[in-house]
């Protein structure tokens, strides 16, 4: 059964208010960054270089694309042949629990596993193999994509999501789900069509872009044709910054940031009094509710993008010789990082827990008795994690990204301005905005869980 | 209208989690502010400044 509130509730056992965690972690991150000051003088990630180790066979490539494909069409013909009990059709959970939380996790770890498995892609690769080998003829796109709109026809995605998941009343209804998919990839194999595969893959599939990301801080990546193990975070180095790319990132952690601020008491008293006043100007009840979190979701989006832009204007104060636009490009791989944490930390009671809710799923995916694996009736173990434990793995997963945080971004600032010095100055503000995204997820997920 | 669902230490807990991006917000406008506290002031962005034609001696140009 999906759990909509991802916390749990009373942490009585906590040794600390909650509210002192966020003291201990702004404590924590101030000694990171001085500590990064002192001992970090010359740039590390802007230098690393990936070693290749392994070959990858030549195979494997479309094997992937091809159980990518498969998994697609399964998911869908679950989502519109299967039961339309959320809670017993796989697709719900399949999308939620292992796409949109545990997704970004395995791929910070093994790098970008979902473009291996990405069915639009493959679609588009074979057609392009198909074009070149059998019909001896260059693919070429009908038109070349307009630079200026950048990443922007992906940033819709996370938004569309965010709604979807946390207001639409039918973001949970399998047939919906798969019809929406279905969408998603016509819309991708259009694109690839009218401007190439991989240009649109960069720019268009949001998809692919937010896993992307992620797989920029992990350890391993490809090279050509082999797997390479490079220093964690030093991906981050190679992301291109187009024209709404920020914003991407800033509306994927406002998404999940909503989510939390939704499950709170405080939000409870902001939206009830204005879905009053919409109702008193002549909306039902529900619809005035959902045009207030829809207010809400983007209000937080503008939230986060705000004050990441606060800590820019912070940087050109300090006498800092480059404009904001340009700043807020050079600083934002400091972002992905805060991203996985978000993720992480709002999450992770929901993997953990709604996680192994997959396992019968998958071995009865229709919801119609089947057994395929003999785990349809495996449980959900709810005593493994205590809630004080969560709220540590919460609390750590929220540190660590954002001192990963501070970390690109001190030796992004070191590749800039050269000296040492310079670069802790300029700094000092985006120190402040880190601890402002931690403390905020904090309150957030203590908010969730009172 | 339903009765407001958060109570007054929803607010104050948001207070106390909003208080270190404060504090480090103030500490460093307060640097700013009091340039001498930056140690030996030699660092102060004013001071690395050049100098102005008013500055240099007069045969110096």
């Amino acid at each position: 059964m999906i759990v909509l509130a991802h916390g749990l509730s009373g942490r009585s056992d906590l040794p600390i208010p909650d509210w002192l965690f966020g003291w201990a972690a702004a404590l924590v991150l101030a000694v990171s960054f001085f500590a990064f000051a002192a001992l970090w003088q010359q740039p590390k990630l802007e230098t690393a270089r990936a070693t290749a180790r392994l070959r990858i066979p030549v195979l494997l490539g479309p094997l992937c694309g091809g159980t990518g494909v498969l998994l697609f069409a399964g998911l869908v013909y679950a989502g519109f042949a299967g039961t339309q009990v959320e809670s017993l059709n796989v697709l719900p959970s399949f999308l939620y629990v292992f796409v949109w939380s545990a997704l970004p996790l395995i791929c910070a770890l093994l790098g970008d596993v979902f473009r291996a498995f990405n069915p639009w892609a493959a679609v588009g690769r074979f057609s392009r193999w198909v074009q070149r080998r059998v019909l001896r003829r260059r693919p070429e796109a009908f038109f070349d994509y307009p630079e200026r709109l950048g990443c922007w026809p992906a940033v819709v995605f996370p938004l569309m999501f965010g709604y979807l998941e946390l207001i639409s009343p039918h973001g949970r209804d399998p047939s919906v789900l798969a019809a929406l998919m279905l969408a998603y990839a016509a819309v991708q194999l259009a694109g690839m069509s009218l401007f190439g595969v991989d240009r649109w893959l960069e720019r268009g599939d949001a998809f692919g872009v937010y896993f992307a990301f992620f797989a920029k801080l992990a350890p391993l990546t490809v090279v050509g044709c082999r797997l390479a193990t490079r220093l964690p975070l030093s991906g981050l180095t190679d992301v291109t910054w187009v024209h709404g790319t920020v914003f991407f990132v800033c509306a994927a952690i406002g998404v999940t940031a909503f989510d939390g601020a939704a499950e709170g008491g405080l939000w409870q008293s902001i939206a009830e009094p204005l879905a009053s006043v919409g109702s008193d100007l002549g909306m039902s009840v529900v619809t005035s509710g959902r045009v207030v979190e829809t207010l809400g979701l983007i209000a937080m989006v503008l939230l986060i993008a705000g004050f990441y832009r606060l800590g820019v204007e912070g940087m050109v104060s300090s006498h800092i010789d480059k404009p904001a636009r340009e700043l807020s490009r050079i600083f934002a791989p400091s972002l992905v990082p805060i991203m996985l944490a978000y993720v992480i930390a709002h999450y992770f009671s929901f993997i953990a827990f709604q996680g192994q809710a997959l396992w019968p799923l998958l071995s009865d995916p229709l919801g119609d008795g089947s057994d395929l694996f003999g785990t349809a009736g495996a449980g959900v173990d709810y005593g493994w994690l205590s809630s004080a434990e969560i709220w540590y793995a919460q609390v750590a997963a929220l540190v660590l990204g954002h001192a990963a945080g501070l970390a690109v971004a001190h030796d992004k600032a070191l590749a800039v301005w050269g000296k040492a010095g310079d670069a802790v100055r300029s700094q000092l503000w985006m120190l402040v905005v880190m601890v402002g995204f931690t403390n905020l997820g904090l309150w957030l997920l203590s908010q969730a869980n009172q | 209208m339903s009765p407001p669902v958060a109570h007054p230490t929803h607010w104050i807990a948001g207070l106390l989690y909003l208080a270190p991006v404060i504090v480090l917000a103030f500490a460093i406008l307060w640097q700013r502010l009091n340039p001498r506290a930056e140690g030996n002031g030699a660092s102060t962005p004013e001071q690395r400044e050049p100098p102005n034609d008013n500055d240099r001696p007069p045969h110096g140009r």
